[in-house]
């Protein structure tokens, strides 16, 4: 089994093999583009050491796996909570490094790693009020009293009994 | 309702009429097109809801004269049951969120709270938002949109079929009033621009949008389900459902409540005044007795309600108003004479039959033509008129002060002139004269 080198954006050498890395349709490409097993270390700019042996340690896990069906919106609607065991456990990381793992997916294409960071955020919004959602992800309300009353007002049908 | 209860109110009546066939049935994503009554003579007094958002009215009970109901008694009769029904779905939702969160916790748990990562979910890319997006279902997405307004905007596609206009959970997504009316003969119904409606609604709908709208969800509706027509009838839910989903309903909810009535005998799905509804099983007598129709509205729209309501098994308060029932107060050169009043409002159902019968006296209403056209007659309380009435009454009284002022000035001057009993001698002639009688103590002569 041929292996290629990865070089992370804090600059360290990861050994991994082509058919893990093919994973990444980015990387994939790049191979493709290129012929042939590169000698030189291929450049992974927005991706650091860390979360890049997430990302390998996910795709290592899924090398068997069949490739996403192509129409990915097919699945789009698909229930958050079917997230695989395994892959539950992998995503129980601190938010810092679960939105860098769905980053690091979204630049490498890898759509299924990247839709189970997507549920597991979508998971950790169901179910919550608005401001229980911005607590979590510490988001800013920014509305003015006027139209977060207005808002109120027009979602009060939603509101918690 | 209990099962005593029903089988005590069913000993007499017949046995319900033959479901809708399929081919019958309306499309249900549409109102019902209403008929104008094009003329109703004599005082009309009905119980009436009103859409308000489509103009549109349904005249509650339905009179079916113990026939089969007609198609167009049929169409409104399921375009009400379609919107009863995505309430209860929204209320499905609701439970189902609540599930989703408990299992949410189970899933992230151990997921910890990052004080460093400041807003990192604001600043995702938009195609990884999206993704999340599509993964939530319409009630948290609607709670993520309103959180901030970088949210509010990056949702709005996704939320564009789920932000459902106020007062949704009203008549899911209209907002319906019901009316107590009397409707005078010498209303006119006219059909004004595109849409028909009556003109005491129109009127009603232009003042409700002056002030806070009155909203009034239906009382109750009423189906009954029989064992060989369960079939039948889940084909008539689901296609009831089917157009259900632009609402924030999941279609498994929607399977699982027609699954679930799937072997029921029957239901009945009953609003309350406060905006709640629970659903109702009953047993197979009241189908054997048969005196619960299948349309029988009237029986639960009466203004107390299905006697011995299970006030303590009313679910969901997400439909509950916060506001007391108001009247929209009905000021002079207004054009209309129909009061709205809530059915409990005994006084002021009182005062309204009152009015009309005023116009035999004092002109209280008339019938005036409308601003800029002949044609088109409304009907209403007339100002001008009481005004005058009002004056003529005050005329009286200081003519009749004058003519007192008079006699005692003339009185006066005859004892001054000393011809006080030749005056007083004419004064009782003239009224001998006049009245045929003769004053007490008059003249001697």
């Amino acid at each position: 089994m041929s292996q290629i080198t990865l070089l992370s954006s804090d600059n360290v050498e990861m050994k991994v093999d082509k058919e893990v890395a093919e994973r990444s349709i980015l990387i994939k490409n790049m191979l493709e583009d290129v012929g042939e097993t590169p000698d030189q270390a291929i450049p992974i700019p927005n991706v650091n050491e860390g979360v890049l042996r997430k990302v390998i340690e996910w795709c290592e896990h899924h090398r068997n796996d069949p490739p996403p069906p192509a129409d990915e919106d097919s699945d789009s609607r698909k229930k958050s909570t079917d997230i695989e065991e395994w892959d539950q456990k992998f995503m129980q990381v601190d938010q810092e490094m679960l939105f860098e793992i769905i980053l690091a997916a979204n630049y490498l294409d890898i759509k299924p790693l990247l839709d189970v960071g997507c549920k597991t955020v979508a998971n950790m919004i169901k179910g919550k009020s608005p401001e229980e959602i911005r607590k979590t992800f510490n988001i800013q309300n920014d509305f003015t009293p006027e139209e977060e009353d207005q808002i109120r007002r027009e979602n009060e049908w939603a509101e918690d009994r | 309702m209990s099962k005593a209860t029903t089988s005590q109110n069913n000993a007499t009546a017949p046995r319900p009429p033959a479901p809708p066939s399929p081919k019958a049935l309306p499309k249900p994503d549409l109102p019902p097109e209403l008929t104008p009554f094009l003329e109703r003579k004599g005082n009309i007094e009905a119980g009436m809801f009103v859409n308000i958002d489509t103009e549109e009215t349904m005249i509650y009970p339905l009179q079916t004269n113990q026939r089969f109901p007609d198609l167009f008694a049929l169409r409104k009769e399921q375009w009400a049951i379609r919107k009863a029904f995505v309430e209860m779905m929204l209320d499905r939702e609701l439970s189902e969120r609540y599930k989703i969160s408990r299992l949410h916790n189970q899933i992230t748990r151990s997921l910890k709270e990052d004080p460093d990562a400041i807003g990192r979910l604001s600043w995702l890319p938009s195609g990884v938002l999206f993704r999340i997006f599509n993964q939530l279902d319409p009630l948290s997405l609607l709670a993520l949109a309103v959180t901030s307004t970088r949210f509010l905007k990056s949702t709005a596609l996704h939320v564009r079929d789920v932000i459902l206009p106020p007062h949704v959970g009203s008549w899911a997504g209209n907002r319906v009033q019901y009316v107590h009316l009397i409707v005078d003969s010498s209303l006119h119904i006219q059909r004004r621009g595109r849409t028909t409606s009556y003109i005491e609604n129109h009127v009603n709908y232009q003042r409700w949008t002056k002030e806070n709208r009155i909203i009034e969800p239906p009382r109750s509706f009423y189906l009954t389900l029989d064992y060989k027509r369960s079939r039948q009838a889940e084909k008539l839910l689901a296609r009831v459902m089917e157009h259900v989903e632009r609402f924030p309903a999941r279609l498994a909810a929607v399977r699982e409540f027609v699954n679930e009535i799937r072997y029921s005998d029957e239901f009945w799905l009953s609003f309350h005044r406060e905006k709640k509804y629970w659903l109702h099983k009953t047993d197979n007598h009241a189908l054997d007795s048969g005196e619960i129709t299948i349309f029988d509205l009237h029986k639960w729209t009466s203004p107390n309600g299905p006697s011995r309501m299970d006030e303590d098994s009313l679910p969901s308060s997400v439909f509950r108003r916060r506001e007391a029932w108001r009247i929209v107060p009905c000021e002079d050169n207004q054009d209309d004479i129909l009061e709205l009043a809530p059915l409990q409002r005994g006084e002021r159902r009182q005062r309204m039959i009152e009015d009309i019968f005023l116009r035999d006296e004092g002109g209280r209403l008339s019938k005036i033509p409308r601003e800029g056209t002949d044609l088109v007659l409304a009907y209403r309380s007339n100002p001008d008129s009481r005004r005058k009435f009002a004056q003529s009454k005050q005329c009286m009284k200081k003519a009749l002060g004058a003519r007192r002022l008079f006699m005692l000035l003339a009185l006066c001057w005859a004892i001054k002139a000393g011809v006080f009993p030749e005056l007083w001698y004419f004064i009782t002639l003239g009224l001998w004269l006049l009245t045929g009688k003769e004053i007490e103590g008059g003249i001697v002569s």
